[in-house]
């Protein structure tokens, strides 16, 4: 099966940002393509219950459907650590889908052939 | 935990002092990577492993959230083998072998 990385690093900060890199990762999920978001920086937030509930930009979907389709549908999320921890979140709250993976695992996953792209 | 990374590097005279306290597992070095996360912890790992010879055991203590998904995949992406992985302990413990020859890539983990 095809893989597709996505490198997201905003959330609230870039609502138009965050939503596409969803549209996206969501037409690799409709490819029948393993994807993986790697939220890092600002994008780790969207880890933690409620917090893309806010977010919505004009021509799509609010964040919220995105990514309930997006983990109902088999993606993932994967949360670095150190941008995590540096913001003073919950580690023991993340939201259904995501899980903590760092850099070996992102190297790992592009070494296998996955396709990336950032936002 | 270690506020910086540190590596000791144990001699052949440490080797002997714990076989005779009866370890039955002696690293050839252990690695505090203190809370190194992401790219930094296995840069550390990286940069440990490079002083070892073909076949000798790295031990290392980690307190990152993702150390039980990174350390497996750097193994893996780069042929050395984990060994011995303790995802339940604090901090986590795993212990890596270094690979015996570029190219030689080999993987084997026990989870405990």
């Amino acid at each position: 099966m095809p893989k597709l990385l996505i490198n997201l690093t905003t959330a609230q900060d870039n609502p138009d940002k965050t939503t596409v890199a969803f549209v996206v990762a969501n037409a690799g999920i409709a490819a029948e393509q393993e994807v993986v978001i790697f939220l890092n920086v600002e994008a780790v937030r969207l880890a933690t219950p409620g917090y893309a509930d806010a977010i919505a930009t004009a021509g799509f979907k609010p964040l919220k459907e995105l990514l309930a389709a997006f983990i109902e549908n088999g993606g993932k999320l994967w949360v670095c650590p150190p941008c995590f921890t540096a913001r003073g979140l919950d580690k023991d709250n993340l939201i259904a889908g995501a899980s903590f993976a760092g850099g070996a695992a992102v190297v790992e996953l592009l070494g296998q052939g996955a396709a990336s792209l950032s936002y | 935990m270690a506020k910086y990374p540190h590596l000791f590097i144990a001699s052949g005279a440490y080797h002997q002092y714990a076989q005779q306290r009866g370890a039955t597992m002696v690293p050839d070095a252990v690695l505090d990577a203190g809370e190194a996360g992401c790219g930094e912890l296995t840069l550390l790992i990286f940069q440990a492993v490079r002083r070892l010879a073909p076949g000798q055991t790295l031990e290392v203590h980690a307190y990152d959230l993702a150390a039980a998904v990174d350390i497996p995949a750097w193994c893996r992406s780069t042929g050395n083998m984990l060994v011995r992985a303790a995802t339940g302990a604090h901090p986590q413990r795993f212990v890596i072998r270094k690979r015996l020859a570029i190219g030689a890539h080999t993987s084997a983990q026990a989870a405990d």
